[in-house]
């Protein structure tokens, strides 16, 4: 077993324990970010779509602020909104390197993605049962917990897996500009020293990372679906 | 108890204003189904939405039991919702919750016990005859069955009103019947008074007390459902009539030229239109015997609304023109309307004179 790994992939063998550590980043660029992701962009999401015109809490000012602002981050490319909200990552975080340096960029990238998938998820929520839900005398905060979120959750799901699947992406981004992690790693060792081994590993890690959070996604979905 | 009054609803969307409701007044009493009927697009759905404030009138107001709803805070228009029912043509159930779950929707903040709760959607669950689906989810029911769970979410709190829009425009013939039945025997158990939005003219003949005719966002016609259905005063109310009975038909076949029911020039073609009473007299060979003349019934439809028959048929009298008015004459003293049909071959003599 040994000989055939060292064979195949003896850059991998050298470089273990920094693989491991690489793994743990990159877990860490991809959870924490993403459960704040997940409050945030619910709540954006929420916002969206209950205050558009002729919904429970219409609000065409707020709702216009929301869509720029949403709009801005979402045209900034990653590695450039890495760079440009230095201040404020240092602001949060401490510090703009590392990992730790990393969460505050990817949360910002995160956020608006999240929030838009959470708006088409709730978009989907079909307009009857809102006027049912009303005509039965549910309050707006009524409708948004018990209806929209409720109703939506298998979109929501589905937004959640992309979400974490493009977070995996973006933290590979961030990686490779100081933060860390598995993309860091591939660019560092396997891109730089041409030890395509590592490349390759690294590849299938990521693979094994994409599959599982979709894999859970739809046992989810299937479980939330009647 | 629901008193609409000058009701106007526009939508302006800054380019085109569209007025859905224009200037309607109806009054409906307790204890009646009242019908409102129209095309698509006759307003009839934004009307009946308005009734619960779904969309706020324009202008004009909306009296429940003698308040004014449109004055009324959200907070306080919430509570009074829970008294106005409602169900809908795609049913609007909540595909996530099963039957029980819907059903128990609306019972959330009544202060209900989980075990009070529980009873209540089991009695409504029976109410409706869906006792065995409580653990359903909606995708396994069918049509007729997703209303029948809407109509018992409806009744959740006990309203003292249930609106139906399109109820039953989604469903097949025979489950519309079956609905239809329901909601009237909730009518006579539960002492609810129904407003039905339709479109389906059989759907009024069925069920509905009184009825108004809607058409470009005005109530064009009112009144009684026999009185509509014997004696309509509108076109598109008679275009309505006409999509619940065959009697259009019969007039394309008059048209024809072959002439199949082989008319003669003195011959006068007829519309009789009769209701209650006069139905057991045997008028036809009366006039027939005392007159000397031939009536011959080309086709008749009978209709039952309210227990009360409802009746027309087109008669082609056959014989001298002067029994032939002495027999128009004597249907009309009867109380029956007598309408001259041009068939084509008429005499020029003969009259014109049409009630």
């Amino acid at each position: 077993m040994e000989e055939i790994l060292l064979k195949y992939i003896p850059n991998v063998l050298n470089a273990k324990e920094e693989l491991i550590e690489s793994i743990h980043e990159t877990f860490i660029m991809v959870s924490i970010p993403g459960v704040i992701s997940l409050v945030l962009g619910v709540l954006l999401g929420v916002f969206l779509v209950v205050t558009r015109k002729g919904n429970i809490l219409e609000n065409k000012i707020f709702n216009n602020m929301l869509e720029k602002i949403i709009n801005l981050f979402r045209s900034i490319p990653f590695v450039i909104l890495i760079a440009a909200i230095i201040p404020v990552t240092r602001m949060i975080a401490g510090t703009a390197i590392g990992t730790k340096g990393a969460l505050v960029p990817l949360v910002f990238g995160t956020v608006p993605f999240f929030a838009r998938q959470m708006e088409s998820a709730l978009s989907e929520v079909d307009k009857g049962l809102i006027e049912a839900a009303q005509s039965m005398g549910s309050s707006p905060t009524d409708i948004i917990f018990r209806v929209y979120l409720r109703e939506g959750l298998p979109g929501i799901i589905r937004g959640v897996t992309i979400t974490f699947v493009s977070l995996i992406g973006l933290s590979a981004i961030a990686g490779s500009v100081g933060g860390g992690g598995l993309g860091d790693f591939a660019i560092r060792y396997g891109y730089q020293r041409f030890q395509n081994d590592i490349t390759f590993v690294t590849v299938i890690i990521l693979l094994i990372f994409v599959s599982v959070i979709r894999g859970i996604g739809d046992i989810l979905i299937k479980k939330v679906t009647h | 108890m629901i008193e609409i009054r000058n009701v106007t609803k526009t939508f302006d969307d800054g380019k085109n204003k569209i007025i859905a409701v224009d200037n309607v007044s109806i009054k409906i009493e307790k204890g009646e189904i009242y019908g409102i009927i129209g095309y698509s697009g006759a307003g009839k759905s934004t009307l009946v939405r308005c009734i619960n404030l779904l969309e706020r009138p324009t202008k004009g107001k909306i009296l429940f039991k003698g308040k004014d709803l449109t004055v009324f805070s959200e907070k306080n228009l919430r509570e009074k919702r829970k008294k106005i029912g409602m169900i809908f043509q795609n049913f609007n159930l909540f595909n996530s919750r099963n039957v029980y779950h819907n059903v128990a929707y609306p019972l959330k903040g009544s202060k209900l016990s989980k075990s009070e709760e529980k009873k209540k959607v089991r009695e409504l669950l029976q109410l409706v005859g869906l006792s065995d689906k409580e653990n359903s989810y909606p995708s396994q029911l069918s049509g007729g069955q997703k209303q029948r769970v809407g109509i018992a979410r409806a009744l959740a709190n006990d309203p003292e009103v249930l609106l139906c829009d399109e109820a039953t425009s989604a469903l097949d013939p025979k489950t519309t019947t079956s609905i239809l039945k329901l909601l009237k025997e909730l009518k006579e158990k539960l002492g609810l008074t129904i407003v039905l939005i339709t479109h389906e003219m059989t759907v009024i003949k069925e069920i509905c007390d009184r009825v108004s005719i809607m058409e470009q966002g005005r109530v064009i016609e009112e009144g009684n459902t026999i009185k509509i259905f014997s004696n309509p005063e509108k076109e598109a109310t008679k275009g309505f009539l006409e999509t619940a009975t065959n009697s259009s038909k019969i007039f394309d076949v008059l048209q024809l030229k072959d002439n199949i029911f082989n008319i003669q020039k003195d011959d006068v073609l007829t519309k009789v239109n009769y209701l209650g009473d006069c139905t057991k007299d045997a008028l036809i060979s009366e006039v027939s015997r005392k007159f000397k003349i031939n009536a011959s019934i080309l086709y008749g439809n009978l209709e039952i609304l309210n227990q009360t028959p409802v009746g027309e048929l087109i008669v082609l009298f056959i014989g001298e023109t002067a029994s032939i008015q002495k027999s128009i004459d004597y249907f009309r003293e009867k109380g029956i309307l007598v309408e001259v049909i041009e068939h084509g071959r008429n005499s020029s003599k003969v009259y014109t004179k049409c009630s």
